[in-house]
């Protein structure tokens, strides 16, 4: 029976790799010095949000699309590294790289949406306001990139297949992450709509969605790369 | 120490605004940003139709929601007065507080302009400021640590009971009354001009206050109760007419 990880047939594949690279490479300079063109011209109007109901826009979508995929992608990772699923072992290197990806264009996101991210990046864990889901969602966050660096550090040297035991506390926190950045929402007793205790739940599928749609792509993309 | 609170007679309230107006002169607000909104609705079709109106400034809940989701605690209550106040130095622009206010009365001002044309560009901000207004209140008054002043860029602003005002009344006044010479600078900008006399401002732990007065002769009601906020604005109706539009009402 076929498997997602299963390469793809060895015929008329092209050494198109450094095309690909050139070609996103293009798209990222474009894209993202359009986004920093028009925040620097015209500021964070841009954004689109109002302060009659969209305090939120696109922007908080996009961070949470890509802190959501990240903590899937480390999850799909421990599939493998922690409860030692084979089917997963030859996405699992894959699954990290992309997950550390995810949540640094998703952290680039946020900083451009937010007032003053400078000023985020210390107030949030000196002021211990425990009674605020975001700010648990800041620490774990941090705490999570912090521990997927690590482990990626360590296997940049070392053999593909190895089970990481420190992907115990990665798939812990994605975990976390996850259920947290649902809380966000869903403790909202005074927005109706999103209000209620099975948004982590939808985050935390959303999180698997978005994870095995770019490992399904990437494990692709990778094929179709190889010479 | 008092216990800050307002209390609006929808019954005596005209909707003439002057309030709004007074308190974007005294707290340098944009047009359309205002820390006090008069909200219209309307109700039915021509003629047979009903116009109501809901002056709305910022609660200051004994119980707030946007002091408890703020991340890096910008957003505060003041022990002394009450008052629910925001620290723009520590203050991150994410907005939550914003998410979590149930009464929609914070307001950041990175956005399009509500009232066009944009006089953000008539008068560009220098520094930190979001805008230069022609009118403003003395420098010596604005202090970011309580949120008073021009509104810096990237942070939320909301209504602070005119705090540069009523922090210097004196000790244990009850109430402060515009038609009392001796409270009258200490009034806040919106119960000072308001021409029918529908706001009265005064300590709601202070038993012989006229708020509290009001509050219990008159029924005084709070808005959202289900939300737990506990505002410390209460609206009098004359039990006749509700305090909120109908939710058949339309925001016009």
């Amino acid at each position: 029976m076929a498997m997602m990880t299963d390469t793809a047939p060895a015929h008329g594949r092209g050494n198109h790799f450094l095309l690909h690279l050139l070609v996103a490479l293009v798209l990222l300079v474009l894209g993202g010095g359009y986004v920093l063109y028009e925040i620097a011209q015209f500021g964070k109007v841009q954004f689109n949000t109002t302060n009659y109901g969209i305090f939120w826009g696109f922007a908080i979508v996009v961070y949470d699309y890509f802190l959501l995929t990240s903590t899937g992608l480390a999850m799909v990772a421990s599939l493998y590294h922690v409860f030692g699923l084979e089917e997963f072992k030859s996405v699992a290197r894959r699954c990290l790289w992309l997950a550390f990806a995810g949540i640094i264009g998703g952290v680039a996101v946020l900083f451009l949406e937010l007032g003053n991210p400078l000023v985020a990046i210390w107030a949030t864990p000196l002021n211990m306001q425990t009674a605020s889901p975001l700010f648990w969602k800041v620490l774990l966050v941090g705490a999570y990139t912090v521990m997927l660096a690590l482990v990626l550090l360590g296997m940049i040297n070392t053999r593909e297949d190895k089970r990481n035991p420190l992907m115990i506390a990665v798939g812990a926190l994605a975990l976390l992450v996850t259920l947290v950045a649902g809380s966000v929402y869903g403790m909202m007793a005074m927005r109706p709509v999103w209000f209620g205790g099975t948004v982590p739940v939808v985050f935390l599928i959303e999180s698997f969605m978005g994870a095995l749609a770019f490992t399904v792509f990437f494990s692709h993309l990778e094929e179709r790369l190889q010479p | 120490m008092p216990k800050w609170g307002m209390v609006i007679d929808l019954e005596t309230c005209t909707g003439c605004q002057a309030c709004t107006t007074a308190c974007a002169m005294e707290n340098n607000r944009l047009p359309g940003e205002n820390w006090q909104d008069v909200l219209f609705y309307s109700d039915g079709e021509y003629p047979n139709m009903n116009l109501s109106w809901l002056p709305r400034p910022c609660m200051h809940c004994e119980n707030p929601s946007c002091v408890s989701v703020c991340p890096t605690k910008a957003t505060y209550k003041d022990e002394g007065t009450g008052v629910v106040l925001v620290d723009w130095n520590k203050c991150i622009g994410c907005k939550y507080c914003m998410v979590a206010c149930p009464y929609g009365v914070r307001f950041y001002m990175d956005e399009a302009p509500v009232v066009e044309p944009d006089v953000k560009d008539t008068y560009p901000g220098d520094g930190k400021r979001t805008w230069n207004p022609p009118f403003k209140m003395p420098d010596e008054y604005e202090d970011a640590s309580k949120g008073i002043g021009i509104q810096p860029k990237g942070v939320v602003s909301k209504c602070t009971f005119c705090y540069h005002k009523i922090s210097q009344a004196p000790e244990g006044v009850a109430d402060l009354d515009e038609d009392n010479p001796e409270t009258k600078e200490f009034t806040p900008a919106c119960v000072r001009v308001c021409a029918p006399k529908a706001r009265y401002f005064g300590d709601l732990d202070n038993p012989d206050s006229k708020v509290n007065e009001l509050i219990a002769e008159k029924g005084g009601v709070r808005l959202k109760e289900e939300t737990g906020n506990k505002p410390q604005v209460y609206y009098l109706s004359g039990g006749g007419s509700p305090v909120v539009p109908g939710k058949r009402s339309t925001r016009s």
